[in-house]
């Protein structure tokens, strides 16, 4: 019995295998969000295992993530980075416990000049500038070819920015800082990054007092103290020590929340290639889903002859109904298997593309947790055994008798009932739309809604089809029904409207989330050109380089420009209002609204 | 003479209103055990159907039928299923074996159906007697029509039943193979005792069984006890003459 059904499944390899690829495509990418995941996760006790300092002092409440050694800078950037006075790293390297203390530099707004005169690095992410710290047991940074920057021109680069600009030791190099403009170096060595989580910025490394002086432009200030602890010291102890005699104004950090802190923000920027990949399983599963539904129909249908057989030789109906869904078992778990090893490829992919874009993802090795397996297995499994129930049911139901009867024909069912239930969810889909269309104002209220209708619209539309279908088929056979070839294809599609809208089912699908991304990606490229023009009405917007400020010369410069009505300013800083993050946009209140559509809520504008 | 199946009063009615059909109007029949019945008739007389309900492939309008001491009418389709698995044989007119088994898995289907292992002595006589030793690693894609009707034969003997249904069991195959088949049945009486009842319209196929019963216009009208080919020929045509 069970042989037979097993054997059954060898006989229609293609059929089947052709089934079996939705499967394995959705249980990939199930699997590929796992082993992605947990190989992030798992890449991320690098972060606590790298070399970094024990505890960091930073300005309390610093707008933007102030960052030590390889990392951020100020927001915004350009701006004067929030500094604490030098002397400070003196009194904290006097503290119980420190066996050194290191004044360290970081900002925004080291535009590094490659061998071809443009700035290195694309539009979006910072570029940075930081100090070196010589011990390399703290240090995030570490040099990999040459030698650590000493001296006003002097500066070590990163080897990525290097190689984006067409640098290498020996060469000179422009730079262009916030504080001394354009200044020319010599490179003297190349840097990694040992823990990053980094975003595809430049980095320019000094030593503290050139970045200093090209950083900050004040006198002797650091953005940061990067502390080392004595052996046996606890971060949070020495933390609390330092505290003590921190001012007001600073706060410490350990090496280990800062780890906590990094992964947090890694983990929280990949969340979103979860929800995609999901987003992605589902589709494939859906399709699926139809497509093991209509392949175990037909071959139900295709061995009515022997399931009848072998219900008159005394198989019972779950006998038969067990060997169907055996059949789809023994697909549903290679499917699985195949997926797992899809979603291995599937997660490598995702870091080759992320590769790509510029994300260095901390390395690791390749996670595939027992858990991943299981869900894997559960989800493919379930997913075939569930869409051949039905199929399986019915040939249960086969009368041993087909099995003497020349001519076989199943039972064809009334599709009253469907039809009926079609319509109400068509009505349902209908009202639900116009109420989630009405709710302009909740938009939680009116995406939900909206939801609800799309997936009761899709439903219906599977449950219609068979009886819109023969109707379609009548129309759309019209043209070639002067032919009994076209008469005879006709005929057969209407024959069995069932079959013929299972099979369509899966295609409409298909196509209707194609479109429905399609119709997504569109709708917000043509909102956001409509806020653009709708908002902005100036002609031209000048941006400094990597949205870097720039000097208000510029602004002098094309104020005069022959043919410019209005030129006017804007300028940005972060701020903290309450406790929350914002920004403060500075502007000439005359001329401002000549180019953005600004509507005054309340209150006035200061003449 | 005990009886292996008998029916009473059996009625068979399709549909309903103007399409009704009565295909068996009140038989009454008895299969004697150990021997071989023939149910001959002209196209449309009822002769597949009695062998359905007889056999519980399918449900009765009225009246009762026994298989054994089992009356079949009361029978759920679990009940019905096990009488079929363990008390009666088919074969059919189109072989019916599952493609995909070899012929050795297709004898013992129904014993692999019903989870029983095979009486190896028992199996060994039937696949000798049919003469298909050494075609069991075969499919049945690769035996002539009349090795494949061989292992239908041996598929319906290998579970000891109570009876044997064989619908038209010569109906696909040359004469030679159909004698061959016959020769087989006929000999499973001989020396098992095997209780058999054949439909067909073939005189020559009904000459091999002890009794013929005729069936016109859903109602057994005559009975031959020992034929001979050429007296059912006779028969038959003293039907076709009465009818028209």
């Amino acid at each position: 019995m069970l042989r037979a059904a097993l054997r059954s499944l060898l006989q229609h390899k293609l059929r089947l295998s052709l089934t079996l690829v939705a499967v394995v495509v959705g249980v990939a990418f199930v699997a590929g969000t796992y082993i992605f995941t947990d190989s992030l996760k798992k890449s991320f006790d690098a972060l606590f295992e790298a070399p970094q300092p024990d505890v960091s002092v930073t300005v309390a409440d610093a707008l933007g993530p102030a960052q030590p050694g390889g990392g951020g800078g100020a927001g915004t950037g350009g701006d004067q980075a929030p500094t604490l006075p030098g002397s400070l790293v003196g009194e904290v390297a006097g503290v119980q416990g420190v066996e050194a203390a290191y004044g360290v530099v970081a900002a925004d707004g080291a535009l590094v000049v490659g061998s071809d005169g443009e700035v290195v690095g694309r539009a979006g992410p910072p570029a940075r500038g930081t100090t070196y710290m010589p011990d390399s047991s703290i240090s995030p940074l570490s040099i990999s070819v040459g030698e650590a920057p000493q001296g006003p021109d002097q500066v070590a680069l990163l080897e990525a920015t290097a190689e984006a600009g067409g640098l290498s030791v020996g060469d000179t190099v422009k730079i262009d800082t916030p504080s001394a403009g354009l200044v020319t170096m010599n490179v003297v060595g190349l840097v990694t990054r040992g823990i990053s989580g980094s975003d595809g910025s430049t980095l320019a490394v000094f030593d503290l007092p050139t970045a200093q002086r090209l950083l900050l432009g004040e006198g002797d200030v650091v953005t940061s103290i990067a502390v080392k602890a004595e052996a046996g010291v606890p971060q949070d102890v020495l933390a609390q020590r330092i505290s003590a005699v921190l001012p007001e104004s600073a706060t410490t950090t350990t090496g280990a929340q800062r780890s906590a802190q990094i992964a947090d923000r890694l983990e929280q920027t990949f969340q979103f290639i979860n929800t995609f990949l999901l987003a992605f399983a589902l589709i494939a599963l859906f399709v699926a889903v139809f497509l093991i539904f209509n392949t175990f129909s037909m071959l139900v249908a295709q061995r009515t002859r022997e399931l009848a057989l072998l219900r008159a030789v005394g198989a019972s109906r779950g006998q038969v109904r067990r060997s169907v869904l055996a059949e789809a078992l023994v697909l549903g778990l290679m499917a699985a298997a195949l997926g797992v090893v899809g979603g291995i490829l599937v997660s490598q992919g995702l870091r080759l593309l992320l590769k790509g874009f510029g994300a260095d993802l901390p390395a690791g090795p390749l996670v595939i947790e027992p858990r991943t397996v299981v869900v894997s297995l559960v989800v493919g499994v379930v997913v075939t055994l569930v869409s051949a129930f039905v199929p399986a049911r019915r040939a249960g139901v086969v009368p041993p008798v087909a099995a003497m009867r020349d001519e076989i024909s199943l039972p064809a069912k009334s599709l009253r009932i469907r039809t009926a239930i079609g319509a109400l969810l068509l009505l349902t889909a209908f009202v639900t739309a116009r109420l989630g269309l009405a709710s302009t104002d909740d938009g939680n209220r009116a995406s939900s809604l909206v939801g609800v209708s799309a997936l009761c619209a899709l439903v219906a539309l599977i449950a219609l089809a068979p009886v819109v279908g023969r109707g379609v088929l009548l129309v759309l056979g019209a043209p070639f029904s002067g032919s009994t070839v076209g008469r005879l294809a006709r005929e057969n599609g209407r024959r069995n409207p069932r079959r013929t809208a299972a099979t369509a089912s899966a295609l409409a699908i298909g196509l209707a989330l194609m479109t429905a991304i399609g119709v997504i990606a569109a709708s917000t490229k043509a909102s956001v050109a409509a806020v653009v023009d709708d908002t902005i009405g100036a002609d031209y917007v000048i941006f400094g380089v990597k949205f870097q400020p720039f000097s208000p010369d510029v602004y002098n410069a094309v104020k005069d420009t022959p043919g410019a009505s209005t030129v006017t300013y804007v300028r940005q800083v972060p701020i903290q209002v309450d406790g929350d993050r914002t920004v403060l946009t500075g502007v000439d209140p005359q001329k401002i609204t000549d180019v953005i559509d600004l509507q005054m809520q309340a209150g006035s504008s200061i003449p | 003479m005990p009886t292996a199946a008998r029916a009473r009063a059996l009625t068979k009615v399709y549909g309903s209103g103007d399409t009704r059909v009565t295909a068996l109007d009140a038989v009454d029949v008895d299969i004697e055990q150990g021997r071989f019945t023939a149910i001959m008739g002209p196209s449309g007389s009822g002769k597949s159907t009695l062998m359905h309900c007889l056999a519980g492939l399918d449900s009765i309008s009225g009246g009762e039928v026994w298989i054994g001491d089992t009356e079949l009418s009361g029978l759920g389709d679990k009940a019905l299923t096990r009488l079929r698995r363990d008390s009666v044989g088919f074969v059919f007119q189109a072989f019916n074996l599952v493609p995909t088994l070899t012929a050795l898995e297709n004898i013992t289907l129904p014993l692999d159906i019903a989870g029983r292992k095979p009486d190896q002595e028992w199996l060994d006589t039937v696949i000798d007697t049919v003469g298909l030793r050494d075609r069991l690693k075969h499919r049945p894609s690769e035996l002539s029509g009349g090795q494949q009707q061989r292992v239908a034969c041996a598929r319906a003997l290998a579970s000891r039943p109570t009876i044997v249904f064989a619908d038209e069991p010569t109906g696909n195959l040359d004469s030679r193979s159909g004698a061959e088949v016959l020769g087989f049945l006929r000999r499973s009486v001989d020396e098992f005792g095997q209780t058999i009842v054949m439909v067909t319209h073939d005189p020559g196929a009904a000459s091999y069984s002890d009794r013929v019963l005729f069936l016109a216009d859903g109602r057994i009208v005559d009975e031959m006890h020992s034929p001979t080919a050429d007296a059912v020929l006779e028969r038959m045509k003293a039907f076709e003459q009465a009818r028209s």
